[in-house]
């Protein structure tokens, strides 16, 4: 079986425009099966876009498909097998939390109801509670045992934590991965915090301004990537290995090079493997400066 | 079906206030009110007994005067209910909450479409029922203060509920059938509108009726076809006159001859005309909702 044939979505040429302005640029990927993939970017950089066409909410140009379909034509068929988060306060307020699971379990034909209520316990989320009561935490929550109890090929998760104290954005991630993730599922995950989500991720994508500027599994990123601390007398040394980033922490001067060998780099200083917030930063500056 | 049927209760949870808490709020008001005055009231009635109809008649007329509040409040009440309904997802940031759903647009709006004549229609039903018992029970206790009046046997009363519960929900049923494009016309204009679609369903027709008049004072030698079209579609679904002498019993005839008039008097092509206009707005509006994300 081949890669493209294993992916659970692969994009061709990409394109949307809004009006005049155009907000993907004719971008390809292809996500592969039991993957967690971050989708990263600032804002404007065309992320949520890509996850509505991903998800059928928005039509495009070029090609787009999620398990095989496409997604604008047969979103609600899609529907059965992907699950998203868009915004944690898009549950309907105006349901108790019993009468939501109650309506999605006759709704959603793979949703179970038991294994939803299972994900409640121990939490402040009463079935009788209204939700316009619950906190913007125990929204999330809730939002969470609902999408966790969908039996999803591939779930969405656009900022699900946008607006969550520290305590809620932890709990979150950790019964997404210990009591949801099997190799038989995608995650697509697009956060501002990719500090919190790093230690999570298999793959990452990098947009800017529409188009992709990285797309590569987290494990080779070592390989194509370093950040060396660079000791005070081999600055110019360094230089002329043509860093793609550098800046002054502390007082140190620190570098992050591409495709450069470890034989080549090692005398200049402490090398390491760049954070992800490092490589955006560093890769959002040498793409604005391109 | 399992699905439509949640979806069309999710539309009750929604609108639950309007078609269930507000009517038992109505009734339990007036029910005070009219227990109030039975009790209260001056227990001397000066009426001569030629001028009071038979208690079966004047229950009759009590039933069907019972619908007819129910249904003029089920008519306005959906009114705003569909001026509402069809972008509510939207105004209540809950759209892609319900778009993560394996359910079309088009059926999330058919849902919200048919919830009008199917568990609201039942629950005003239901009231008006109500109502007809409670009318019941205040005839009791009037003919035991008034000899002049009298009431039903309570068999008698029983039957006449049955029957003329089945011509009133009838009724009811073809009313909002017929008003469909009506309700069709403000829900489409709240997709595009949102809470300015109840002026504009207005404002739009009455230009056109104006630009219509203004163009017939000016001699155009067209009439007013619009206008006498509308004006027809508000008149309502049937002519009651032949009804009403009936249930006033003026007329021979009980609930079963009532039932055949309703239906022989409808006007079914204008009905089916009415029927494919307000589908035909549903599935444009499902194809709008369908390109739109936005909370």
């Amino acid at each position: 079986m081949t890669s493209e044939a294993q992916a659970i979505a692969s994009a061709r040429g990409l394109t949307k425009r809004f009006g005049r302005k155009t907000v993907l640029r004719g971008i390809d990927f292809t996500i592969p099966s039991g993957r967690i993939y971050g989708l990263v970017g600032h804002n404007g950089a065309g992320k949520t876009t890509t996850l509505n066409a991903l998800l059928g909410l928005t039509d495009c140009e070029g090609q787009i498909e999620v398990l095989g379909i496409d997604p604008f034509k047969n979103r609600a068929r899609l529907m059965n097998d992907v699950a998203f988060v868009s915004d944690v306060a898009s549950l309907p307020r105006f349901l108790k939390v019993r009468e939501l699971l109650d309506l999605v379990a006759d709704i959603h034909p793979k949703f179970d109801r038991s294994r939803a209520v299972s994900f409640l316990e121990g939490t402040d989320v009463m079935p009788d509670l209204k939700i316009k009561t619950l906190s913007k935490g125990m929204i999330a929550q809730l939002h969470l045992a609902v999408v966790m109890a969908i039996d999803a090929r591939l779930l969405v998760l656009d900022e699900p934590t946008l607006g969550l104290d520290i305590l809620y954005r932890k709990r979150f991630y950790k019964r997404l991965i210990e009591d949801y993730m099997t190799e038989h599922r995608t995650l697509l995950i697009t956060t501002h915090q990719v500090d919190e989500i790093e230690s999570l991720l298999t793959d990452v994508m990098f947009m800017r301004e529409g188009r992709v500027i990285l797309d590569a599994p987290t494990e080779d990123i070592g390989h194509q990537f370093a950040q060396v601390i660079v000791a005070k007398d081999k600055t110019s040394e360094a230089e002329a290995l043509m860093p793609i980033y550098s800046e002054t922490r502390f007082g140190q001067t620190v570098m992050v090079f591409e495709n450069i060998p470890p034989d080549k780099l090692n005398p200049l200083g402490d090398v390491s493997t760049p954070s992800l917030s490092d490589l955006f930063v560093a890769l959002m500056q040498r793409e604005g400066e391109a | 079906m399992r699905a439509m049927t949640a979806l069309i209760k999710r539309e009750y949870f929604e609108h639950r206030g309007a078609f269930l808490y507000a009517p038992s709020i109505l009734l339990a008001v007036v029910a005070v009110i009219v227990l109030f005055a039975i009790l209260t009231g001056d227990d001397t009635l000066d009426l001569p007994a030629t001028e009071i109809p038979s208690s079966g008649i004047l229950y009759q007329i009590a039933i069907g005067g019972s619908f007819l509040l129910w249904s003029a409040y089920l008519l306005i009440v959906l009114y705003f209910y569909y001026a509402d309904s069809f972008s509510a997802d939207r105004r209540n940031n809950a759209l892609l909450f319900w778009k993560s759903m394996p359910q079309s647009d088009l059926k999330v709006l058919a849902a919200k479409a048919l919830a009008g004549v199917t568990v609201f229609l039942w629950l005003i039903v239901l009231f008006a029922l109500l109502t007809a018992v409670f009318v019941y029970a205040a005839m009791l206790l009037i003919s035991a203060q008034h000899s002049i009046i009298g009431a039903p046997g309570l068999a008698d009363a029983v039957w006449s509920l049955v029957q003329m519960g089945v011509v009133g929900a009838v009724y009811l049923f073809l009313n909002l059938l017929w008003y469909a494009p009506l309700f069709a016309w403000v829900a489409g204009l709240s997709v595009l509108f949102r809470r300015w679609s109840i002026p504009l369903s207005l404002l739009i027709p009455g230009t056109v009726v104006m630009l219509e008049y203004l163009n017939s004072i000016r001699g155009s030698g067209h009439g007013r076809p619009i206008a006498d079209y509308l004006s027809r579609r508000f008149d309502g679904a049937t002519d009651e006159e032949d009804a009403v002498a009936i249930l006033i019993g003026r007329a021979d005839g009980g609930p079963i001859e009532l039932l055949w008039l309703i239906l022989r008097d409808m006007d079914w092509p204008q009905m089916a005309i009415g029927l494919i206009f307000a589908a035909v707005v549903v599935y444009l509006a499902s194809e709008y909702r369908r390109r739109r994300i936005d909370a």
